[in-house]
């Protein structure tokens, strides 16, 4: 655990220190948010917003996640496997990517709905909506974290982790557009809660797999 | 494993196996049925209509009736016209008050046994509900057809034959994906090349068999649902899956070295399998509505297979599909093997 709560303060010092993949996603949102606008100017159907606001997630998940290898080229990476266990870095790496994404989710929710306004219904828990936001964060990083790791041994680059995950991730991603349009149409926990524990699983399984599986991609 | 691929005797009775049941499956006439009811005429207090059937053998069966029937009631036919096989010309006495507007049109005779058209004609005049006034004739008969057939169902007429390819094909591909990913667990545990070499064989052929699944599924789709595509949950899989396994090939195609391409995408296989097939058990049960058997609330080709018929058919091709998938298989892996020692020899 302590390992792990290093590694993750050490991803976060790199990428504090040199702060490229934080402006890259800050901008990435930005303008992706203002192209939408300028697309479509007004959002009238709540399914239509909802879907709109993911799609942008899913892409800012694919920028950030595709660079989560991006430091452990070459020396730094056999300096790595000196350090700590294989399970420890893919963990640390999810945890932080997590924490990450959820950030990186409440930011694009933040300047989405400041271009096309939240479409607020009656009976609508706007709690639980910002749940499925952070549920989907998670989900997006634990699921992404495996495949981007096997693409970073490839010779591919960022493009393969698009390749290798947008099939794996549609599942997750129709769990989570599924949950969040029902929380939009006013409905209730009991209705929701088939897709939350769906999203769930798919978390649990994401996390377990990269752990299992992990130490086969980190050996040369 | 190695000796049972060379071996001819499993090759052998799975086409005999396979052939037979699509024999079968193909020469096999579908039960008889009413295809439709035409010519709708009523003038006072008679009803005349052309009935259409389907397969049926008016011409040479004995005892044919036909009548009308809304629940407890029914009026049978005054005049009964046989014009060749599967056209009848019929008429029939209504009386002044009907019990409802929407009558199922009844046929039986001795070869096709009980036909039905449900609902099938609407007559106009006034409605006002009673108690039933008994059957019209003396005997009415239900029976089955007394031949091997196989069953006969509107929208799907003669396309029910592909049951025995379409379906068959994705369990053969299911099976072959099956098999990839024991392969790959296998590979990464004893780091043995041949098992490599499994996983890319298997998914190739199932690849294959995902591509003759879609074919197959899309011309049923079109005749029976309207198009080629439809937004359905299975179909979503199918797009998934094969999405997932072209990616595949193109991870092995994006690595040199042969043993970190077979422990990467061995990785690959396993994880994706896993997500995927998670997601077919989950999706099937968030999704609204399917068009596909069996799935939400739909009827499944068991409802329609009275006796059982379909199903020793079905079930002795989807054995002999598999069958063939693994013989291809077999030869795939084994152009690998030796394309392998050629390398090695070199």
């Amino acid at each position: 655990m302590q390992a792990i709560k290093a590694l993750i303060q050490k991803e976060f010092l790199i990428d504090y220190k040199d702060r490229q993949v934080w402006m890259s996603v800050f901008l990435y949102v930005l303008a992706t948010n203002y192209v939408v606008y300028q697309s479509f100017h007004k959002v009238k159907d709540a399914e239509v917003w909802n879907a709109l606001l993911w799609v942008i997630i899913l892409f800012a998940a694919f920028n950030v996640i595709s660079r989560s290898y991006d430091q452990e080229r070459g020396d730094r990476e056999i300096y790595l496997y000196t350090l700590a266990s294989p399970q420890q870095v893919i963990l640390a790496k999810m945890m932080y990517h997590s924490i990450f994404m959820v950030l990186v989710t409440f930011f694009s929710f933040l300047i989405y709905s400041f271009f096309l306004p939240f479409p607020s219904a009656i009976g609508m828990d706007t709690g639980l909506y910002l749940i499925g936001l952070i549920g989907g964060a998670i989900g997006l990083s634990t699921t992404l974290g495996l495949v981007s790791a096997i693409a970073w041994k490839t010779k591919g680059g960022a493009g393969m982790v698009a390749i290798l995950g947008l099939p794996i991730i549609i599942p997750m991603l129709l769990a989570i557009i599924r949950y969040s349009e029902g929380v939009l149409n006013g409905m209730s926990w009991m209705v929701l809660d088939r897709y939350a524990h769906s999203l769930l699983l798919l978390i649990a399984l994401g996390a377990s797999l990269g752990y299992m599986l992990f130490p086969y991609i980190w050996k040369e | 494993m190695e000796k049972l691929i060379r071996q001819s005797w499993w090759k052998i009775s799975g086409i005999l196996v396979l052939a037979g049941a699509l024999l079968f499956a193909m020469k096999t006439p579908l039960s008889p049925g009413i295809l439709s009811i035409e010519k709708v005429e009523q003038a006072e207090q008679t009803l005349s209509f052309e009935l259409i059937g389907y397969n049926s053998h008016f011409m040479t069966s004995n005892g044919l009736q036909v009548w009308i029937q809304n629940d407890a009631h029914s009026y049978c036919s005054k005049d009964l016209e046989i014009i060749d096989d599967s056209h009848l010309l019929i008429g029939i006495d209504l009386p002044e008050i009907l019990p409802s507007n929407l009558f199922s049109v009844v046929l039986n005779d001795d070869i096709d046994g009980t036909l039905a058209s449900l609902d099938g004609i609407f007559i106009k005049g006034n409605v006002e509900p009673s108690d039933g006034n008994g059957k019209c004739y003396e005997q009415v008969k239900l029976t089955e057809h007394g031949y091997f057939s196989m069953p006969y169902r509107t929208i799907l007429y003669e396309t029910i034959r592909n049951l025995n390819f379409h379906v068959p094909m994705w369990f053969a591909m299911i099976f072959l994906t099956l098999f990839s990913f024991v392969t790959a667990i296998l590979y990464l545990v004893k780091s043995d090349p041949r098992y490599d070499d499994m996983t890319v064989a298997a998914i190739h052929v199932a690849m294959l068999f995902a591509i003759c699944g879609l074919s197959t599924g899309a011309l049923w789709a079109r005749f029976t649902w309207g198009a080629f595509w439809t937004d359905d949950p299975q179909l979503n899989g199918a797009a998934i899956s094969t999405l997932i396994y072209l990616a595949y090939f193109m991870l092995r195609r994006s690595v040199n070295d042969p043993d970190k391409r077979a422990r990467l995408s061995a990785v690959y296989a396993i994880f994706a399998f896993i997500m995927f097939y998670v997601f077919l058990k989950v999706i099937p049960s968030m999704a609204e509505f399917s068009l596909h058997p069996d799935t939400t609330d739909n009827p499944s080709f068991k409802d329609y297979d009275i006796e059982g018929k379909l199903k020793i058919v079905f079930r002795t091709a989807t054995a002999g599909w598999i069958i063939l998938s693994f013989w291809i298989f077999s030869l795939r892996y084994r152009l690998l093997t030796i394309e392998r020692k050629r390398l090695d020899h070199e």
